[in-house]
Formats: C-alpha cells, structure tokens, sequence
C-alpha cells in the first residue's frame, strides 16, 4: 500500500540534512541541509564548483548521497527500498542545455512522459501538452522540432514538458546559464509566474536581479557545505554572513 | 593461398573421427553420404539443376548394393576435405586425383585410371609437341596438389638432366582455373586429365588442342575417406568391387564415354557455336531468368537477412553488457570481439560446420553458415552499436530519468531511437557487405548464388554469362538494402516527420487535395 504523502500543510515541501557526497578522495558535498517550505522558492547561491548542482540531483536522487536524509513532501525518498522512478515523476526539472530530445517534435517532447509514466491516452496527453505550452507562451511551435527554436524557446519548452507532469517540485539548474541575455529574460518571467501560482522551486543560478525578486529564501553554498540559510530580502540587504557579502560584493560588480 | 592454409589447418583438428570399428560409422543413418564439388564434366556436374555424372551414378550403384540411400552434398572443392574430416560426409567422390599430399590427409579408394595430356591452345601451340623437351623453360599451369604437379616435376627433372632450363609452373585451385588460364594466354600450356581435355575441346571447340599422346598412366582417382577408418574403407572397396564384377562398373564406363586412354580421339572438336555476342546475351539472360539462379539468389537473400537479424541481436546484447558495470560481462564481450573480429569469417563458417559436430553440435549447413556469419556480424554490430549510444548526449538520458522514465523505458523512447538514427548509414554497410560476404557459404554445401553460378559455369565453359547472372542478382539485391536504407533514413528524420511525413504520405495528401477541390 503506498502512502503518497504524510503531508500536513505545515510539512515543508522539502527538508534536506546532513547530505553528503563524496567521489572517490573528493568530498561534493558535506553535512548538506536546508528546509523549503510549500508555495516557496529557495535559490542556491555561490561559487563555481560549491556543490550546487550536485545538491539540486541528490534531491531527485540522480546523483546518490552517501548519507543524509530527504523529506520530500514528508517522506524519506532515501530510505532503502523507495522507487527513485516514483520519486522522480513528482519533481521536475529543468536544465541548462535544456535536454529537449532532438527526435521529438516540441509537442511529443511534452506528451512522452505523461504517457509512458502516467499512462494518459495520446489524445489526453495532447491536451495536457497543449495546455502546458499555452502556459510557457508557445503553442504555435508544438509541431516544431527542437532545432528549429531558439534558446529561450527551447528552455520554456523544457519547462512546459517537466510542468506536464504536474510536479510538486520544480528544481532548475542553471537554466539561463546557456543562454543569450535578451533570452533569458523571456525564462524568467515564466519561472516568476510559475512561482507567483505557488509552485516550490529550488532554483541553482547566478542571475542576481532574478533571485532578488524571486527567492524566499537563499541557500548560500561554499566548498561542499552550506553555509547559511538566509530569507531572500535579508540577504540582499546584506544580512548574511561575511562569506556571503563578499560573494555578493564580487558577483554584483 | 591463405584460403587453402586455414582449410588444411581445420581438416587436421578432428582426427579424433578416424576410430577403428568393425562397422563403419555413417554420417546419416541408412544414408551413404558423399562430398562432391559438381564442377568437373563428366564425371560430377549440374544438369538441370541436378547433380550427374559418372562418380553420382557409380556411388549410387554402390549404395543400392550396401542397401543405403545414396546422398550427394555439393559444395566447393575446398569445403571437400574438411567436410569429411569433421564427419559431415562419409567419403569425398569428386574424381580427386591420388597424390602423396592428399594420401597424408585422407585414405583411398582407387577405382579408375586417368591419363593426362598436355593441353595447348589451338591457335597458337608454340611449338610444344607434347610431353617432351618442347616444355622446358615454358610456362605450365597445373592444378594445386593435383597428379600435374608430379607431371610438372619430372617434366623438369627430364629438362634438366638435358642441359635445359626446367618448367616455369604456375598452380591453380583447379582445373577449370588451368584452363581458363591457357585460354587468356597467360600460361604456354596446362597438363589435364584425358577426359577434361576431351570435354573442353567438345564444349569450347577451337580454343584448345592435345599436344603429343596421352601419358602418365599409372595415375588414378579415388575415393577419400577418413584416414585410419578401414571400417569405411573395406566397405567401399566392397561395394566397389562388387559393381565392378557383376558389370555395372563397365556399364557406365560405356554410358559416360570414357574409354581407356590409347582409345580416346585427342583430335576431335566440337561443332562450332555460331552468333557469339547474342548467344551469349541470350545464356546470360537464361541463367538469370533459371528457376536455379533465382532460388539460390533467394538462399542468399534468406541467409543475409537470417545473419544480418541475428547479428543485430547479438550486436546489441553484447554492446550493453559491455557498457554494463559488470566486469564479468566486459570480459566475455572482449573475448567474443576478440575472437570474432580476429579471426577470418571463412574459417567462422568452416569450424561451424565441420567441428562443432565433435562436440556434438550438428547443424545443417544453412543453420551454419548462419550461426557462423551472425556471429561475426554481432561482433562488427556490437562496435556500431556502442558507437551509436556513445553518440547521445548523457544529458537525454538524465533527462528522461528526470521524468521519471525507467532506465528500460529512457533506453526504449529516448535513446534507441536517436542510437538508431545514427547507425542506420552503417546498418546499411553491413547489409551491403553481408550479402557479399555471405558467397563464402559455398564452401559449406549452401546452394547460394556464388556455388550455383559457379558450377552452371564450369559445365558449360560459360563463365562470363554464368557469373555475369549471378552478378546482376547482386546488384539487384544491393540496390534493394540500398533503397530501404533510404526509405529508413527518411522515415527517421524528425524533420521529414515533422514537415509533411513520407513522400508516399505527401503523394497522398495531394491526390486527397485534388479530390476535394473537385
């Protein structure tokens, strides 16, 4: 019998402690934790090479933590025996290359998933998908192939495909990273919008403005650890630690 | 020269056969079972598709007197030996000549005396009178390991022992290759058997002469079987004798007209065939439009396809348990490329079908010669196939996973089909290539295009129309793969899909269009 959610709606959406990862003598991560609450957004900040894309695939468990414990909407998603497939299909993601498969119309991109893992009817699918593209402002490029689309195109279409899926999470990964700056604009908005509708979100990027307006919360990183856990306007007012000022002082420039 | 190494080196493996018994062992149970290479007019050819001559009727005569069913397998002089060393046959009658070479492989049954002659061209005899000192320090064509070697040798000893430069001897697999040989001008003259010259001047008139009188007739052919089995030996040499007493043996001697040497007429021509050009385009045409030719381009069809499906198979197990984390798996992969890709596919093919059955694995030859080639070809498949999943990005894959697809189902829907599209151009190379490859299954008795066209060819001297045939057929069949390879390719591309599907579906819509415009 599986339970799907132990949920209250005080439970966070996400708690994560004590996360480590190492590969072979190099530790990623080290004593990771931080806590997301439901409807919010939580940026991870810092330096290249802190560990925070290899937090973001330890919560829908594509890298393996070593040790630590996740709560995903109340449950423990490391506990021997858990289905990361399962998992996996209620947090979405998005990602910096965008990962659109290149075989695939931008509509069939956004109907695999519901289908071969929800199991809806292909004429359900096009609707889900249809309505999903409507939502990231691109249903006249449905029958186009990703190729055809610009970066901004294919980034939202990435994002209408996991959004297909009607995740209780969302987790970006540099998503603007690899695009042209009068792009990345047309991204964030729709990131902005989904979280004004209150989808949680853990957010990895190094767009400051965006994390000003949009973050809750702001999870500085450094060498593998976190070292804090700052609301997002009390950070950018400068009420972080010394570490984080000083990122903050570089970055901003 | 490295074909004929590797079939000597399998013939020597399974000696392990030649056992002593009272009763002979038989291949096939109440069968008399025999190799033949049907290539050598009159004693064994194809006429109409079926295997004749002289040895086919004497080895009948012999099983009707063993109560046994006579069986002839024919297959390329080649496959003959290893055929019979791995137990495939119970003996080898295709008028193989009894020389010391031979005598250390197999045991023989002698059974008919065979002078030979030496063999000119018509046109142009260049002063050579016979076997005499007319031959020293010309070019001589013999037949590999056959009696015209000895010929040959004492023919330069005789030169010799005369102050004179001895014969430059040139060898080739077989007769027939002797011949042509002589024909092209590229030898002075070619040592042949009595009955194979009589044959080529009746069927080739005025192409080549005898020179001088028939010699050497203390050469005999036989039949060969395992060495050290007497069993099988005594029975033959039985049988033989007893169709020899009761007048069979003469019978047929008279039948196939093959009288004792001094009787044979060395001089005779058959009657000239007139109209060249057309009759050849006409026999070229015949063999093509022959029920024959069109069965055995479907045996090479069946094979190809046979191979090439299981090749894909074998391909794509062994390329993901190579990129499997399993080290064990890795291992056996890596000996199996090794193996496979290491060693020639004609000796895959003839250590198939002539050793396994000592270890007690006998198939039939068409199950062979396709376990042998999608062998190979699963090791070639495994390499695309690797290169194919290498050359998708490792991001598809994670996004999949992200959408919480299997790893099956990533596998099935994300990265098959864009594996696939990248090896299709080279799926339709070892499709092309198996379909030749695929003539090397001659040597083990499967009728494809190559052995059917090959000895059409050698019962009636037409070569070039025979094999032009078969040439047609494969270029026929390579045009098909090279058509679907097409039609695959276009399917495949996202953007034909995505901009109007197949042409034939685009040819659909336009013809639906003009129906409503109506």
């Amino acid at each position: 019998m599986p339970v799907e959610t132990l949920a209250s709606p005080q439970t966070p959406i996400l708690e994560v402690s004590g996360i480590c990862r190492r590969v072979g003598d190099a530790v990623l991560l080290d004593d990771c934790a931080f806590t997301l609450p439901r409807g919010q957004t939580a940026v991870l900040l810092g330096p290249s090479g802190a560990g925070k894309s290899t937090l973001l695939r330890c919560i829908n468990l594509l890298a393996p933590a070593d040790s630590g414990r996740i709560l995903f909407d109340g449950r423990d998603i490391m506990a021997p025996g858990v289905d990361a497939p399962g998992v996996r299909r209620d947090i979405g993601m998005v990602f910096q290359n965008f990962e659109l498969f290149d075989h695939m119309t931008v509509l069939e991109n956004i109907m695999l998933a519901p289908m071969r893992v929800r199991g809806l009817s292909r004429n359900q699918a096009r609707d889900l998908a249809m309505a999903m593209l409507e939502k990231v402002h691109l249903p006249h490029r449905a029958d186009a192939l990703p190729s055809g689309l610009s970066g901004g195109q294919q980034q939202r279409a990435a994002i209408a495909r996991a959004l297909a899926m009607q995740p209780r999470l969302m987790l970006y990964d540099e998503p603007t990273s690899a695009l042209d700056p009068e792009m990345t604009g047309e991204v964030l908005t729709v990131m902005s919008d989904l979280a004004a509708e209150g989808m949680a979100s853990v957010v990895v990027t190094h767009e400051m403005g965006f994390a000003r307006r949009v973050a809750d919360q702001i999870v500085f990183m450094q060498a593998g650890q976190v070292v804090e856990e700052t609301p997002g306007a009390d950070f950018f007012a400068g009420r972080c630690s010394v570490r984080a000022r000083r990122f903050l002082e570089r970055v901003m420039d | 020269m490295i074909r004929n190494a590797i079939l000597a080196a399998i013939s020597i493996l399974p000696l392990w056969h030649g056992a002593a018994r009272a009763m002979p062992t038989l291949a096939t149970p109440g069968a008399l079972t025999s190799a033949t290479a049907a290539t050598f007019t009159p004693f064994e050819f194809v006429r109409d598709g079926q295997v004749t001559g002289f040895d086919i009727d004497l080895a009948a005569a012999m099983a009707a007197r063993l109560h046994l069913r006579p069986v002839t397998v024919n297959m390329q002089f080649d496959g003959l030996i290893p055929a019979l060393q791995g137990g495939r046959v119970d003996f080898i009658n295709s008028a193989m000549y009894i020389s010391p070479e031979r005598a250390r492989a197999v045991d023989f049954v002698p059974y008919l005396q065979v002078a030979n002659v030496v063999m000119v061209s018509a046109a142009r005899p260049g002063g050579i009178t016979g076997n005499d000192l007319s031959l020293c320090g010309r070019q001589v064509a013999v037949t590999l390991g056959g009696i015209e070697d000895d010929n040959a040798r004492d023919a330069s000893a005789r030169c010799r022992a005369a102050g004179r430069p001895a014969l430059d001897v040139l060898s080739f697999p077989t007769g027939q290759d002797t011949a042509m040989n002589l024909r092209a001008g590229r030898v002075d003259a070619a040592f042949d058997s009595v009955y194979g010259a009589v044959t080529l001047m009746h069927d080739m008139p005025g192409v080549y002469a005898v020179a001088g009188r028939p010699f050497g007739t203390d050469a005999w052919i036989g039949f060969a079987v395992r060495r050290g089995d007497t069993a099988m030996r005594d029975m033959l040499a039985g049988a033989l004798h007893a169709v020899q007493a009761d007048g069979t043996f003469d019978a047929l001697v008279r039948r196939w007209d093959l009288p004792p040497a001094e009787q044979v007429d060395t001089a005779a021509q058959g009657q000239v065939r007139r109209g060249g050009l057309w009759r050849g385009l006409a026999a070229c045409w015949g063999y093509f439009a022959s029920w024959l030719f069109f069965e055995a381009a479907l045996m090479t069809l069946l094979v190809t396809i046979l191979s090439l499906a299981a090749g894909c198979v074998i391909g794509l197990g062994a390329a993901l348990m190579q990129s499997s984390r399993l080290r064990v798996a890795q291992v056996v992969v890596a000996l199996y490329l090794w193996l496979f890709r290491g060693t020639p596919v004609l000796l895959q093919i003839v250590f198939v079908y002539n050793v396994l059955p000592g270890f007690g694995l006998r198939l039939s030859a068409l199950l062979s010669a396709v376990l042998a080639l999608s062998l190979n070809e699963g090791a070639y498949m495994a390499e695309i196939i690797r290169a194919g999943l290498r050359a998708i990005r490792p991001g598809q894959r994670t996004a999949g996973l992200a959408l919480g697809l299997t790893p099956v189902g990533v596998m099935r829907h994300i990265v098959a089909p864009q594996a696939f599209r990248v090896i299709v151009p080279m799926l339709g190379n070892q499709a092309i290539g198996m379909l030749k490859t695929s003539a090397l299954v001659s040597v083990i008795a499967v009728e494809d295009l190559l052995l059917v066209a090959n000895q059409a060819a050698s019962a009636s001297f037409r070569y070039l129309e025979a094999l032009s045939a078969a040439g047609l057929y494969y270029l026929a069949l390579t045009t098909l793969f090279m058509l679907g390879q097409a039609v695959l390719e276009r399917r495949l591309d996202p953007a034909v899909r995505a901009t109007g599907g197949t042409l034939l579906a685009r040819l659909g819509r336009m013809v639906g269009s003009t129906g409503d415009a109506r």
